[in-house]
């Protein structure tokens, strides 16, 4: 109909060219509208935050000059980040760190592998595997506050559980959260015990959909449990078990209510974002350079780790289709 | 084809008995576990309706003698606690509300985690479902580093930038505001924008093309078509999101500690029942926080866990 306007009058053509025209102006204001808000929420919450930060590195805070209180930013070189990589030496500091990258080897050494033989397990028909999934994945739903406090109270040395069986036993219960760095082991064991479950349903789910005639297949040909979890199970679901990997490694930087709630106020246990929170809205202004120089450059540091354990995972096993 | 599948499942071939053994380890090893996660709640359960004296003299396995469905009233309600020794604990936190002081019960902390859950889960799903929406769906300059850009702000962690929001707040006056939360979780580019993209990318556009035939605008496809269809998909995303705004500690506590959330609430108020001994009333305390989150759980189990197994994960 609209080619038959065009071929009977220049007029048409031009009605057309509005009409286009009008169309393109509103489906414009439609794309700017729908994308203005989450656009100003980005440039101010993430692009000004990050741009001032950066900025905040290198500058320092004069509060008293020439015995005038002058409270001003100045520029201070790379001083906040030789003072960061610093600090990176000090023993407080290489705690930090060591208890930084402890959450991480849990995390990808320890939970991710048991999390990888419990889902295949439980996808092979486990008797009450439905109800182990319900189990597992309560953990990831209650608030950490109160997880971590049922957690602390198994093991009190007056009325814990766990303490009770060991005087059963006739013997003492240890001072499980008492030094460090037997506390920060109970941390990393309640890392295991409250996560594990979530990357059990995770990978359960990955492996849930797989193509069923590959079991059958592998079943028909008496394929052991071991070499179907090995050979077919575990490159199928690369993808997944990457994905987890590389959130796994970013718990580095991210890990700071587990040993809050667990052993609150302890310094023997911080960690990297730990450290981050306590230094909010503290008094010291002079202090914020160097602790955001400290932030930013464990970010630097780690951002090629992450990539190149990304492009070596990815090329380990190739993406299949299915 | 489907023949030939139906005839191998059919096909009975037992494994070794080596591989049985292994599969009851496991679920051994499993029951384990479970009875590990479910039992310390089950014992705390049992052990908040205890007197605090029964509960030190030695009761801690077995049924409550007494039952002090106290302990729970006075904790919900804020009401002070005596203690042994007769000393009065309060079970509030203090704060404010429009300005004045007021002493936040439970069921305060409840009501403000219940305002701030629904106000900041509706904001964050319907922003990310507006971007998502229009960069799957519109082709314009830009929306391809629009789509790269929520992938490096998913892997790409940045530490560090804490103080400065911080500071930012503070600039704005909302340091210490239910609405500086709020407005901080009103993003549009994070995880469920990522989410979404997917459920918006898979809805067919010819829906729309239809609807436009018919006169539609671009706003009415999106509200009256495209919402509708990806709506079972965007309540399972709001359910698991507002889970994550409930048991929130880290937000609440940078930025609203005069008028605490549940989360925050408890442990401030579990430090403080700790310290004094009443750990009846700090169990008791707990269950009060599950119940909410349980409730949400065993409704809507089935869309969490599906969900989670999506996770925007491909596997």
């Amino acid at each position: 109909m609209t080619n038959t306007r065009i071929g009977v009058s220049g007029g048409g053509l031009v009605s057309l060219r509005k009409i286009k025209k009008r169309k393109d102006i509103f489906e414009t204001c439609f794309i700017i509208l729908m994308l203005a808000y989450p656009l100003l929420h980005f440039a101010v919450f993430w692009g000004v935050v990050n741009f001032n930060s950066i900025v905040r590195t290198f500058q320092r805070y004069v509060a008293i000059e020439n015995g005038v209180v002058v409270n001003k930013w100045v520029f201070a070189g790379l001083q906040n980040f030789r003072n960061a990589w610093n600090s990176f030496s000090t023993a407080d500091g290489k705690r930090i760190i060591i208890n930084s990258i402890g959450y991480m080897i849990v995390s990808n050494f320890i939970s991710l592998p048991l999390a990888i033989i419990s889902s295949y397990f439980l996808f092979k028909k486990m008797p009450l595997a439905k109800v182990f999934r319900v189990i597992f994945f309560l953990p990831s739903i209650i608030p950490i506050v109160v997880l971590a406090t049922v957690y602390r109270f198994q093991f009190d040395s007056q009325i814990g559980p766990i303490s009770s069986i060991f005087r059963l036993f006739g013997a003492s219960p240890p001072n499980w959260f008492g030094l460090y760095p037997n506390s920060q082991y109970m941390i990393y064991l309640y890392c295991i015990w409250a996560g594990l479950g979530y990357n059990v349903l995770l990978l359960s789910g990955a492996i849930g959909r797989l193509p069923e005639e590959l079991f059958e297949y592998s079943k028909l040909e008496g394929t052991p449990l071991m070499r179907e979890m090995f050979g077919i199970v575990i490159p199928l679901i690369w993808p997944t078990i990457t994905t987890t990997f590389l959130l796994g490694l970013t718990s580095v930087f991210g890990v700071m209510l587990q040993p809050m709630m667990i052993k609150q106020g302890d310094p023997m246990v911080f960690t990297i974002a730990l450290r981050i929170y306590n230094s909010v809205g503290a008094a010291n202004e002079a202090a914020r350079p160097e602790i955001i120089a400290y932030g930013l450059l464990l970010s630097v540091l780690a951002l090629p780790v992450i990539l190149l354990v990304r492009f070596i995972m990815e090329r380990i096993y190739s993406d299949v289709e299915f | 084809m489907e023949n030939t599948v139906i005839k191998l499942k059919n096909v009975k071939i037992k494994r070794g008995k080596s591989q049985a053994v292994a599969m009851w380890i496991v679920f051994v090893i499993f029951v384990i576990y479970s009875v590990s996660l479910v039992f310390p709640f089950v014992w705390m359960f049992l052990n908040s309706f205890k007197p605090s004296t029964e509960f030190f003299q030695g009761n801690i396995w077995g049924l409550p003698q007494t039952w002090r469905f106290a302990n729970y009233s006075e904790i919900f309600l804020g009401k002070p606690v005596v203690t042994e020794s007769g000393s009065t604990i309060i079970t509030t936190v203090s704060g404010k509300l429009f300005g004045n002081t007021f002493k936040y019960s439970i069921f305060h902390m409840f009501i403000v985690s219940i305002a701030l859950t629904f106000l900041c889960t509706l904001s964050n799903i319907f922003f990310s479902a507006t971007s998502a929406y229009v960069v799957s769906k519109y082709k314009f300059a830009g929306r391809q580093a629009l789509y790269a850009l929520a992938i490096f702000l998913m892997i790409v962690p940045i530490a560090g930038t804490l103080p400065e929001q911080y500071q930012l707040m503070k600039t704005f006056g909302l340091t210490d505001s239910f609405f500086g939360v709020f407005l901080l979780s009103s993003a549009g580019f994070g995880m469920n924008f990522f989410l979404m993209y997917g459920f918006f990318k898979n809805i067919s556009w010819t829906y729309a093309e239809a609807a436009r035939v018919d006169g539609a605008g671009h706003a009415k496809v999106f509200f009256k078509i495209m919402l509708p269809f990806a709506m079972p998909a965007i309540i399972s995303l709001a359910v698991i999101y507002a889970i994550g705004i409930w048991n929130d500690y880290t937000t609440p506590s940078i930025y609203m500690k005069s008028m605490p959330t549940l989360a925050y609430g408890l442990f401030v108020i579990r430090g403080t029942l700790e310290a004094r001994g009443l750990y009846t009333q700090t169990f008791a305390a707990m269950i009060i926080a599950l119940v909410p989150i349980l409730a949400v759980f065993i409704a809507f189990s089935n869309t969490i866990m599906e969900n989670t197994v999506a996770g925007g994960l491909k596997g």
